[in-house]
């Protein structure tokens, strides 16, 4: 679970974010929507650290079992993300997949796969096999440089990189840029899918905001840097006055 | 057979040959201290002034242990582990904290602490040339009565600049860590979303060339030049051409630019004279950055803005 | 690119569209370019050199050589302000422009007949800025193509070859150098100090000192000039934003070619003034690469674009000797040891870092910050306005090479 409390993150004069409250609970997609300018991808970069937050907190609520005198226990480890370093909070578990790619031109495929793995504890091999599985693509080009990767081809890598270390947050910003409807239909069917079976907590930044509504479980819109609805997706969805003036959604 | 042999001996004294082993011997300094600004300018797009003054103090702490008594081997060791920390205490104390800042600041700041390291070692050593000895006999070969412009030192050398370039190539193209030195300079931000601890990257970059430019220097004092505080400026700038020449963020063309100019340079000096081997280096870097400004084997065709 | 905010006096200026949208968009980029009235630059800049000379009557006359070698780097440093300050090229190798100056100048007076005319020192000085506008040329040519560390480490290769290719010339002395006869001073000026023979001693280390000020004055001017000339106002264009200046029609290459070429001209005159004073060259001394970073320092320390900070640059040389002794003798240290011996150099570099560290806008930036603060203070203490006092450091902080002039 990720609590985010009364964040606010100014640029200069510039404030991004004010006082955003709301949480993303584990196992399920959380969209976030909003138009241009709304402060989507300073919410999705604060929470990695990238950007200093001004006020606020974002906490990361991890229940796992451990071990107390032999028996299973279930125990609830808590990380204040807020003063974190980004190389930190990724070794936490948090992917981010950041608006435009990020993906490194001068690496090949493999290279830029490999280096998504190598701070978490997968088993490289495996891990890549899974992404080719998934996108299979990436393993026809694996020597090829990113450079040369068409844009979907970019994203689909972009994705891959954050996928290999199998994270338990996942923070994606507009994933769905520039890829097939089919590719993205596919690709968020096996996110949907590891949030089920793994627990996955995701973030999705989405500028569309009718198939972002048809995937996620709970959605959250923003509109210039505060929070003006936080509810499941369906009464987000159901809302004419949200879906009028927030999302760009005519009554159909 | 023996007239085999005896053509092959006049072939290795040969004019040609002569100035080839003079120029390589002379090219793969320039490679060494092309690569270490190299190594720098991709971690951190600082290009090190001091990356030769550097070197010199390292060499100078090497020669306080040998003046004890050590042996050379230790005391090359020793001048190594204090080049490689001496880059990561620069990079931590003194460039950190200009990352962000216009390009000018850390070129001053460099340039600054070339003026000081040379300023403190004249102090603790004086300006006095100093012979630093080498391991191996500096003495050219005969081939049946001909001068081979080789020696055990030279042949030493040749190979402890190969090892070097392999073990750096290797390092940074096929290890982990090498992956993450890469990211870190190519992609910081990406670096680190992915995890990769972007500043202990950058110290270790620094590092590595400065531990690189100290076997540079050694090789140079150890050989003919002898230890002073200077002994490095002109190799610098030799070594700066060569970079330029084989693009600032290609290793490779680092290392094909410092052996192509030695080589250049000695025969000019031969063949046309001393005067225009002075002027060698700036003309080759004149004529290939008004062919390509970003050197040759710069992958990079954009320009930085 | 913001909204074009031209100073109240670019109105008067009637010219083509180009062009006067042009200077309005390099006000605006900057915020604002303050420039004086050109009287009151003129006036501002006669009076300091007049006040200068004046001073040079009242220093003991074994000071005032120094006084006037000071104001030869100010002209150097001048130079390399234009270069670095203002077109945004950074440059170790300015000592290498001076090196060529005071060559040309030392050679033509030495192979004159009538070499202490002091006509052919003015024309020696003539042929140094000459010559070094033509070196400059040639270094400018490659340098519109690079950038940053490529650039300076062209410079600082070109200011390590220069002594080097100098000392293989057999008539410019080789390694041993060239000698300059001192200026004489005229009757009048040797009378003014009354004694014949005493007042012609004073007279011999002090008129050399005053020409060379008169002549650095001079040149503040028409830097003064440059600088807010319509090629001032390009060049700072071309170093805030090269692609807007290329887009409002600016010819970059030959932007950044003139201003090696007018640095150049700066540096030789700097060089060969420096040597009517110092009166002896050599590859090896004054000029040697680390000059350039002596030069660097000067700049930087004085504050980085500004008219101030090169005169200050040169008031620093010029007591440096003493003020370096005093420093010396205050810690313990004698001037025979390594550690005496080698005070300039440490400290100079140690300044050099610390300013870049600490204060990247050096003296005049320092004050100019300590002005805003001071000017800030009073203001909210005087309206007493509910709004917060605004962190000084937003606009004073690291960006040694884009901040306004003075
Ligand atoms: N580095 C920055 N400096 C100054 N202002 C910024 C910076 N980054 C973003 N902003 C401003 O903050 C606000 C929010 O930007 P943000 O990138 O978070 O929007 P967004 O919701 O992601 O928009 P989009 O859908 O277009 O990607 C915008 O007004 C933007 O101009
Ligand atoms: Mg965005």
């Amino acid at each position: 679970m990720i609590k985010v409390e009364n964040l606010s993150v100014n640029y200069g004069a510039v404030q991004a974010l004010r006082d955003v409250s709301f949480t993303a609970k584990t196992g399920v997609i959380t969209a976030v929507l909003g138009a241009n300018g709304a402060g989507k991808t300073s919410l999705l970069r604060s929470m990695s650290g990238l950007v200093k937050i001004a006020n606020g907190s974002i906490t990361i609520e991890d229940a796992h079992t451990v071990m107390v005198d032999g028996h299973p226990q279930s125990a609830v480890e808590s990380h204040e993300l807020r003063g974190m370093k980004t190389e930190d909070i990724a070794r936490l578990g948090v992917g981010h997949v950041p608006e435009g790619r990020g993906v490194i031109a001068e690496f090949t495929v493999e290279e830029n796969l490999r280096l998504g793995a190598l701070s978490s504890k997968v088993n490289l091999a495996e891990g890549l096999a899974r992404q080719f599985e998934q996108f299979p693509v990436l393993g026809e080009r694996r020597k090829q440089y990113a450079s040369t990767l068409s844009g979907g081809e970019r994203q689909m890598l972009a994705m891959a990189r954050a996928l290999i270390a199998e994270p338990k947050v996942l923070l994606l910003d507009e994933p769905s840029l520039g890829l097939a409807p089919l590719v993205t239909a596919d690709m968020m069917a096996t996110i949907r899918q590891l949030c089920e079976s793994q627990g996955l907590t995701v973030i999705l930044v989405e500028q569309n905001a009718k198939s972002a509504l048809r995937i996620a479980h709970d959605a959250v819109v923003l509109h210039i840097g505060s929070v003006v609805a936080a509810a499941d997706a369906a009464t987000v969805a159901a809302d004419d006055q949200l879906r009028h003036y927030y999302l760009g959604l005519v009554q159909e | 057979m023996i007239a085999l042999l005896a053509s092959l001996d006049s072939f290795l004294s040969s004019r040609i040959m002569t100035d080839l082993f003079y120029g390589l011997a002379l090219g793969v300094i320039y490679a060494l201290v092309a690569l270490s600004l190299v190594i720098i300018w991709q971690s951190t797009h600082v290009l090190n002034f001091a990356q030769g003054a550097m070197a010199t103090f390292a060499t100078f702490v090497g020669m306080t242990q040998l003046d004890r008594g050590l042996n050379w081997w230790v005391c090359f060791a020793i001048a190594i582990l204090f080049g490689f920390l001496f880059g990561g205490f620069t990079e931590r104390v003194l460039i950190r904290p200009l990352y962000g800042k216009p390009e000018i600041n850390p070129i001053v700041v460099m340039v600054g602490l070339l003026g000081l390291l040379e300023a403190i070692g004249q102090t603790f050593w004086s300006s006095s040339t100093r012979n630093y000895p080498a391991p191996f006999s500096q003495d050219y070969w005969q081939l049946h009565g001909r001068l081979v412009a080789l020696s055990a030192w030279v042949i030493f050398e040749f190979f402890l600049a190969v090892v070097i370039m392999v073990s750096i190539l290797i390092l940074f193209q096929f290890t982990n860590i090498g992956l993450r030195l890469r990211a870190a300079a190519l992609a910081p931000e990406v670096a680190r979303l992915l995890g990769v601890r972007v500043n202990r990257m950058l110290t270790l970059g620094w590092m590595i060339a400065s531990a690189v430019g100290t076997i540079a220097a050694i090789i140079v004092t150890a050989g003919t030049g002898g230890l002073n505080v200077n002994v490095m400026d002109a190799f610098f700038v030799s070594g700066f051409i060569a970079a330029a020449i084989g693009g600032l963020d290609s290793p490779v063309g680092a290392v094909i630019g410092g052996i192509v100019l030695g080589v250049t340079t000695d025969f000019v000096r031969d063949y046309w004279s001393g005067n225009a081997a002075q002027l060698t280096p700036l003309v080759a870097l004149l004529v290939v950055l008004m062919i390509r400004p970003e050197g040759l084997f710069s992958k990079s065709t954009t320009r930085r803005v | 690119m913001s909204t074009p905010t031209s100073p109240p006096h670019d109105a008067t200026h009637v010219e083509q569209p180009k062009v006067s949208s042009l200077k309005k968009f390099a006000a605006g980029s900057r915020g604002v370019i303050r420039a004086y009235p050109s009287a009151t630059r003129i006036v501002s800049i006669t009076l300091l050199t007049f006040l200068a000379i004046l001073a040079t009557f009242y220093i003991s006359d074994t000071q005032n050589p120094a006084i006037g070698e000071g104001a030869a780097v100010a002209v150097a440093v001048l130079g390399l302000t234009w270069l670095t300050g203002w077109s945004g090229q950074v440059s170790l190798g300015n000592s290498g422009f001076m090196m060529v100056g005071a060559y040309t100048a030392s050679l033509w007076i030495n192979h004159h007949p009538s070499a202490t005319q002091p006509s052919s020192y003015g024309i020696g000085l003539v042929l140094a800025v000459a010559v070094g506008a033509v070196t400059g040329l040639i270094l400018g040519l490659p340098a519109t193509r690079l950038r940053g560390p490529y650039l300076a480490g062209m410079t600082i290769a070109f200011a390590v070859v220069i002594p080097s290719f100098i000392q293989t010339l057999s008539f410019a002395g080789g390694s041993g150098g060239l000698q300059v006869f001192a200026l004489t001073p005229p009757q009048w000026f040797v009378n003014f100090f009354n004694d014949q023979e005493y007042g012609y001693q004073i007279a011999n280390a002090q008129w050399p000192t005053d020409i060379v000020i008169a002549i650095a004055g001079f040149s503040f001017l028409i830097m003064a000039n440059l600088f807010h000339s319509k090629l001032g106002r390009s060049m700072r264009m071309v170093r805030d934003n090269d692609v807007a200046a290329e887009l409002a029609g600016i010819n970059l290459p030959r932007m950044r070619a003139l201003a090696f070429v007018i640095s150049a001209s700066f540096g030789a005159l700097g060089g060969a003034l420096f040597i009517y004073i110092a009166n002896t060259i050599t590859p090896e001394e004054p000029f040697q690469f680390t000059f350039g970073i002596t030069l660097l320092t000067l700049m930087v320390v004085g504050g980085i674009g500004t008219l101030w900070g090169a005169a200050i640059a040169g008031v620093v040389f010029a007591y440096q000797g003493p003020w370096i002794a005093w420093l010396s003798s205050h810690v313990g240290i004698s001037s025979t040891t390594n550690l005496g011996q080698q005070m300039p150099n440490i400290l100079f570099s140690g300044i050099l870092i610390l300013t870049m560290l600490l204060a990247p806008r050096g003296i005049v930036g320092g004050i100019q910050d300590l002005v805003r603060i001071v000017k800030k203070l009073l203001a909210s203490s005087a309206s007493r306005s509910e709004t917060s006092p605004e962190s000084p450091s937003d606009n004073a902080s690291g960006d040694a090479a884009t901040h306004s002039p003075s």
